[in-house]
């Protein structure tokens, strides 16, 4: 059974599940069908129902390819390698937890104080242990890239709480 | 003639229009290596200026932002994996593996020759094909759009890997994705579940920058150990035999940008990825394009910028702008009282052969720009990686939300960022899925177009010549292909 778990299969087993899910679940509750459709081929679930429909098909493809390379004692050589082996995946999952706690802040931190930090943060995490160098980098860069933006660009860049300061 | 000539180059050879063609070059060249910064963002930024100018001088000002946009877009998508235009994602392919092999500089020398001869070559296609290849633009309609979008799609087969599958799943995961906003022929919702902000779709730039740079930063993350050190990546130029060896695939991408640039409606994407396929098809080194080839980067960016002087023909021989950046130029030529088109050709043809001679020297200009942007930017290769990545994901963040002024983007940029680094994880090619989601508007409205057209009849798609000759280039193609898929597989089997 443990054979089963490798990036092919993974990757067909969701190719499959998302494609069946999306023909049965989110295009007919994502999307509004109107009544005046003159053809079948116009509607607008069509095209994508089609895709899904191939991406199934494509998914299914991808496991039964492997239950016949299994029968036939073809050996897949990516069945014998875990998709994660080496990767330190809890740091990937605090970067990821980072970002998203990031997009909350943004707005009412400002983008040069919730860049600041983050990126402070980033840079220790990455393993930057000199302390000039983190503060000039984390202070520097959202306020180079802010004043960039607002002034040579004209783009308006929420300041947040640093808005009485920075306009 | 000779007098209008003569008339033309004292219009043109002025101290503002050099300088203003320069700048704008500069500008654009810096618009363009900035995440989140694009080419139309850059000229619309720039026409403001333009008010007080003479038209030749103003009007140069925003080609000169064009023609650098398009390849500052590339400068990114080779150093740090965030293309800044959709076609410049195209040049990342094998741009970035480049970058991390420390041929960085070698790649970016060789994406700006390719830009400068398709830039060169497409604008003497301009000067001299602008009347004819506008009226063979004017026949194309979405029935041949379609045909050859869909010829443009073949490239997936060859991006796809090893694993074709795999590769075509991608692909349907981008098709699926683009169909997000609002139907195009009946104004339906599509899985918008409430979010307005998705009405007009995802934002390309967004989808880009998450599907390609956050996957880098989060890989940086999970094998810290080896990321962790210094590397001279910026690494050597590139020679004049790695500009010759790769000029057939210069010259023929800079044709095919010619050729799409000058049909409205179409763009740079398609024009880099086509090219890039029959780059790969064609070449000896096919099977190593995704995994830093340089003739994939030349490929690329000729595609790109091959389309930059096509696009003006339907602007200058029709009045009809061919896309964002035509469209904001032909502003520019209104707001002077300029009218482009054929009466433009009769009344004011001394200011047309400004504009050519202004055209012809942008080419020069974005050479001597880019090779002394090379020399600054190249350095940035050379950050160590704990400083480059968190900086990268920074600017990133700025970047996404600068696009539309919206923080919903920034959220499109991280989800696309746990995907890609999904995809990654399983070995799931991420260049199907960005060529599908780029292509993929465009192929669905032609196809939805073509049938309202045909009366839900399928046989619209056969009913013209040009239709014919792309299902018989695509059928060509997927032939070519899989000859050479199961070629490879019994050497495999024969060597093993």
């Amino acid at each position: 059974m443990r054979e089963w778990i490798n990036p092919n299969t993974i990757t067909g087993a969701v190719y499959l599940a998302l494609g069946l899910f999306l023909v049965l679940v989110l295009i007919p509750v994502g999307i509004d069908e109107p009544g005046n459709v003159e053809f079948a081929v116009l509607a607008p679930s069509y095209w994508p129902r089609i895709i899904c429909l191939v991406l199934a098909a494509l998914g299914t493809g991808m496991l039964v390819r492997f239950w016949m390379n299994k029968r036939g004692g073809a050996v897949d050589p990516e069945a014998q390698t875990s998709p994660f082996k080496g990767l330190l995946l809890w740091r990937v999952g605090v970067v990821i937890g980072g970002t998203f706690v990031l997009y909350y802040v943004l707005e009412p931190l400002g983008f040069v104080l919730a860049g600041t930090l983050a990126l402070a943060l980033l840079l220790l995490f990455a393993g930057e242990r000199r302390p000039i160098h983190v503060a000039l980098i984390s202070i520097g860069v959202p306020m180079l890239l802010y004043l960039f933006f607002t002034k040579a660009a004209s783009i308006p860049i929420p300041a947040g709480v640093l808005e009485p300061i920075l306009l | 003639m000779f007098e209008t000539i003569i008339s033309a180059f004292t219009l043109f050879a002025t101290f503002e229009n050099a300088i203003a063609l320069f700048i704008g070059v500069v500008f654009g060249v810096v618009i363009g290596a900035i995440p989140g910064m694009t080419t139309p963002m850059g000229v619309a930024l720039a026409l403001p200026f333009t008010f007080t100018m003479q038209p030749v001088t103003g009007i140069l000002l925003l080609l000169g932002v064009y023609k650098g946009g398009l390849y500052g877009g590339s400068i990114t998508a080779i150093l740090i994996n965030a293309p800044g235009t959709p076609a410049a994602s195209c040049t990342g392919l094998d741009g970035y593996p480049l970058a991390k092999k420390g041929e960085a500089r070698r790649a970016l020398d060789m994406a700006l020759y390719a830009s400068c001869t398709a830039d060169f070559i497409s604008n003497l296609s301009l000067i001299f094909l602008a009347g004819m290849l506008a009226s063979f633009a004017l026949k194309f309609g979405p029935p041949e759009f379609f045909t050859l979008i869909v010829f443009s799609l073949t490239i997936i087969a060859g991006v796809s890997g090893d694993d074709l599958l795999k590769g075509l799943g991608s692909a349907c995961l981008g098709l699926v994705l683009a169909t997000i906003g609002l139907d195009l022929v009946y104004g339906s919702n599509r899985f918008i579940f409430g979010e307005y902000q998705l009405m007009s779709g995802l934002n390309f730039i967004p989808v880009l920058i998450g599907l390609f740079a956050l996957p880098e930063v989060f890989n940086f993350y999970a094998t810290k150990a080896k990321g962790h050190e210094i590397s001279a990546l910026a690494g050597l130029s590139a020679s004049f035999s790695d500009y010759t060896k790769n000029l057939k695939s210069i010259i023929r991408g800079s044709l095919i940008g010619v050729s799409l640039g000058a049909i409205p409606g179409i763009g740079g994407a398609p024009a880099a990825f086509l090219s890039y396929s029959e780059a790969k098809r064609t070449s000896p080194k096919g099977e190593n394009f995704g995994k830093g080839e340089l003739e994939g980067v030349a490929a690329a960016e000729a595609g790109n910028n091959g389309v930059a002087g096509a696009t003006l023909i339907p602007l200058l021989a029709l009045g009809v702008p061919g896309d964002i950046i035509t469209a904001i130029i032909l502003g520019a030529f209104m707001i002077h009282g300029l009218r482009p088109g054929p009466l433009l050709f009769q009344d004011n043809i001394n200011l047309i052969y400004a504009l050519f001679m202004g055209i012809m020297l942008s080419s020069a200009y974005l050479f001597v720009v880019g090779k002394l942007s090379i020399r600054a930017i190249a350095k940035i290769a050379d950050v160590p990686h704990r400083i480059l990545f968190p900086v990268v994901l920074v600017l990133c963040v700025f970047g996404a939300y600068a696009i539309n002024n919206t923080i919903f983007d920034v959220l499109v940029m991280f989800i696309m960022g746990i995907f890609g680094y999904g995809m990654r994880l399983l070995g799931i090619p991420a260049a199907p899925f960005l060529i599908a989601f780029i292509l993929g508007p465009l192929l669905e409205d032609n196809f939805r177009q073509a049938l309202l057209l045909g009366k839900g009849d399928f046989t619209i798609f056969v009913r013209s010549y040009i239709t014919w000759f792309f299902w018989a280039l695509t059928a060509l193609t997927v032939g070519a292909m899989t000859y050479q898929r199961i070629k490879g597989k019994r050497n495999v089997l024969a060597d093993g």
